[in-house]
């Protein structure tokens, strides 16, 4: 890679410009909603490598773990371009995010140097199993459990909305090991092997009718105390640190590019109709998505500061896009009427994963405004 | 995204602190309410500090401060809804060497649809334009001072300012900026106002109703300061742009002014009382609203 990556934003962009022009498959550009399911899936399993390979894989994780040591602001440029140039979006998403900063925190010698190598390159696929029928916005009520058994534990239990179970080759999985021990004290977090006997994954339709999670269910699954991450007990510590990876300004860019191109369709709808102004309100708020990912990047370092920034964002996109479908599916032309209804449903659930409203404005509240529990 | 830093300088930061600390010194604790009819402060307590200079460019002798730096002053300003044309005087000193001959606050004219309006304009001089070359100021013909804006004071004038065109987007970009200041901090006092006033025999505040209310406000507030701060920031470029300056500014007091209902709400019986103030910051920030709106309806050039 090019030392201008390291010390220059503007050069960077140029760079990832440049290596997405080339790097994105012809076939992916042309034809990504006609190909099959087969030849998808090794579209996305190359895209893990060929992010690996070009040098964009792990940019924001320290380059003596193996990352590009780059901050926040090139991990959201990135993100942004490559929605831009219709990049796919590879299986590696859960491992970079959530499982590579969690295993540099709390992991041992030994994990990150069995596990991160794998993670950047693509090979390694991950899950993460904490959300189950039983516990969604009250993670630490989660009855999964993982039985003491001679050196490891046995898992047997149910999660439910994880992406990529269907491929992946690791859990990073919370589960109770401690059924005695007091709220909070109880579970472990584990790095659970997915080809073994006793894990089922299962597709859930969604109302759309796509399917983007799966329900996992786990039978007697072994899990050795090597593949514990952080002490036996402190799964709800190492869970926090995954929680605080997940939601963010990554997450904001790359859905104001989808958002941007439902927008524009929209505004094209709107033109010389009662509800131009409507539409043009949207405009104003959609744009300015983009510009508080940029307050919340500059925001970074102080964290009541990101966390204010990072909820706010959240409950602000799903939202809005709600709100542009609801139009879409109210006005769209015949052509694009199958369009509008697909985003009208799939966006449904945009207010409820990755902390549901509900929950985003109840961490605004407490954490942020101070108001009492 | 083009890189641009959406964060003030140097001299917006501190600026910005010594403005809170000034105004901290004088009307901190003290309900907006009881000030908002008075004259709380003196003009010599600005222009001592040369808070009133703070925007003048570095070649009439000025410390080189920014669109930018001067949105976050207007911010910490605004929190106060302190009843002096301060925001006026400074963008009067950026752009007319005349207005930087007088000692005394300077305003402006600005046409409206409700007629030519000066804010302040029965306590300062107004000017006969604004960066649009030599000029001076108009004769007074003051007219009544509308009794709606408690703490702008916008008096009826027959002549308005000729504003040159980047004049006009910034002044207007700093009062925009003031009324985020003065959402924000409804807010804060609408959450404190939660914290302690109890029904039930537990803060209201604990109450999920008015939690999430209080922090849809925040989504509010963050929004109309994005906007403000985009429209403010180094290389924005009207034209350029996919939001020009004038939808900015209306989008962010329109939703300021949402954040100001709310805290109302938030307040129950006391929020429409005259004596608990949150009227004063919805006056002030609608005022500012259509003072913005003339600005940039009719501005020249």
């Amino acid at each position: 890679m090019t030392l201008s990556r390291r010390t220059d934003l503007a050069l960077f962009r140029q760079d990832a410009e440049q290596w997405l022009r080339e790097a994105v498959p012809e076939r992916w550009k042309a034809e990504r909603g006609a190909l099959s399911e087969e030849e998808t899936t090794q579209i996305k399993r190359d895209w893990d490598r060929q992010l690996f390979e070009g040098g964009f894989a792990g940019l924001s994780l320290p380059a003596e773990h193996g990352g590009q040591g780059l901050g926040l602001a090139e991990e959201v440029a990135f993100h942004e371009l490559a929605a831009r140039a219709h990049a796919p979006e590879g299986f590696g998403r859960i491992g970079k995010i959530l499982t590579a900063p969690t295993l540099i925190v709390h992991g041992t010698e030994d994990q990150r140097s069995r596990f991160l190598p794998g993670i950047l390159s693509g090979e390694h696929i991950w899950c993460q199993g904490f959300s189950e029928p039983g516990a969604g916005s009250d993670l630490a009520s989660v009855s999964t459990t993982a039985r003491r058994d001679g050196n490891g534990y046995r898992v047997t239990g149910q999660k439910v909305w994880t992406s990529f179970a269907n491929v992946a080759d690791r859990c990073l999985l919370i589960a109770r090991t401690n059924p005695d021990a007091p709220r909070y004290r109880n579970l472990s977090m584990l790095l659970l092997d997915m080809h073994q006997p006793g894990v089922v994954v299962r597709p859930i339709k969604q109302i759309s009718g796509t399917s983007h999670f799966a329900e996992v269910f786990f039978e007697d699954v072994w899990v050795g105390d090597e593949d514990r991450l952080g002490a036996d007990g402190e799964g709800w510590k190492v869970a926090m640190t995954v929680l605080q990876n997940e939601r963010g300004a990554v997450e904001g860019i790359t859905r104001y590019v989808e958002m941007r191109g439902d927008m524009d369709l929209l505004l094209r709808h709107c033109v010389g109709t009662a509800y131009e102004r409507e539409a043009a309100d949207m405009d104003v708020r959609l744009e300015l998505v983009r510009w508080q990912v940029a307050k919340a990047v500059e925001l970074e370092p102080d964290p009541v500061a990101f966390v204010r920034a990072s909820s706010v964002l959240k409950v602000t996109w799903s939202e809005l896009w709600q709100e542009m479908t609801q139009l879409g599916l109210r006005i769209a032309p015949p052509e694009h009427r199958a369009h509008w209804r697909h985003q009208y449903l799939e966006t449904r659930a945009s207010s409820i994963y990755s902390g549901s409203s509900e929950i985003q404005r109840n961490i605004i509240a407490e954490r942020v405004l101070g108001l009492p529990k | 995204m083009t890189v641009r830093r959406m964060r003030a300088g140097e001299i917006g930061v501190l600026a910005a602190e010594g403005v809170r600390d000034l105004l901290g010194g004088v009307l901190g604790g003290t309900p907006v309410a009881d000030y908002a009819e008075t004259d709380p402060l003196g003009w010599s307590v600005l222009s001592d500090g040369g808070w009133d200079e703070l925007g003048v460019p570095e070649e009439a002798g000025g410390a080189g401060a920014t669109l930018r730096d001067l949105a976050e002053v207007a911010v910490a300003w605004g929190r106060f809804c302190a009843p002096a044309p301060l925001i006026e005087t400074i963008a009067a000193k950026r752009w007319s060497a005349a207005a930087r001959d007088q000692a005394g606050p300077v305003t402006v004219a600005v046409p409206t649809a409700a007629g030519v309006m000066a804010p302040y304009g029965a306590t300062c001089r107004v000017l006969s334009g604004l960066g649009t070359g030599p000029d001076g100021f108009l004769s007074e013909v003051a007219g009544p001072t509308d009794p709606f804006a408690l703490t702008l004071r916008t008096v009826s004038v027959d002549t308005a300012t000729a504003f040159a065109g980047e004049a006009a987007r910034e002044l207007a970009v700093l009062w925009t900026a003031e009324g985020v200041g003065a959402a924000r901090r409804c807010l804060t006092d609408a959450v404190d106002y939660a914290k302690g006033r109890k029904q039930f025999g537990v803060p209201i505040g604990s109450f999920q109703a008015i939690k999430h209310r209080a922090a849809h406000a925040l989504e509010l507030v963050e929004r109309a300061e994005t906007a403000v701060l985009w429209a403010a920031a180094d290389g924005y470029a009207e034209g350029a742009e996919s939001i020009d300056t004038r939808r900015l500014l209306l989008h962010s007091l329109s939703t300021s002014q949402e954040v100001v209902e709310s805290c109302i709400q938030i307040h129950g019986g006391m929020g429409f009382t005259w004596e608990m103030g949150v009227h004063v910051y919805l006056r002030h920030i609608v005022t500012l609203r259509e003072l913005v709106e003339g600005l940039l309806s009719h501005r020249a050039r």
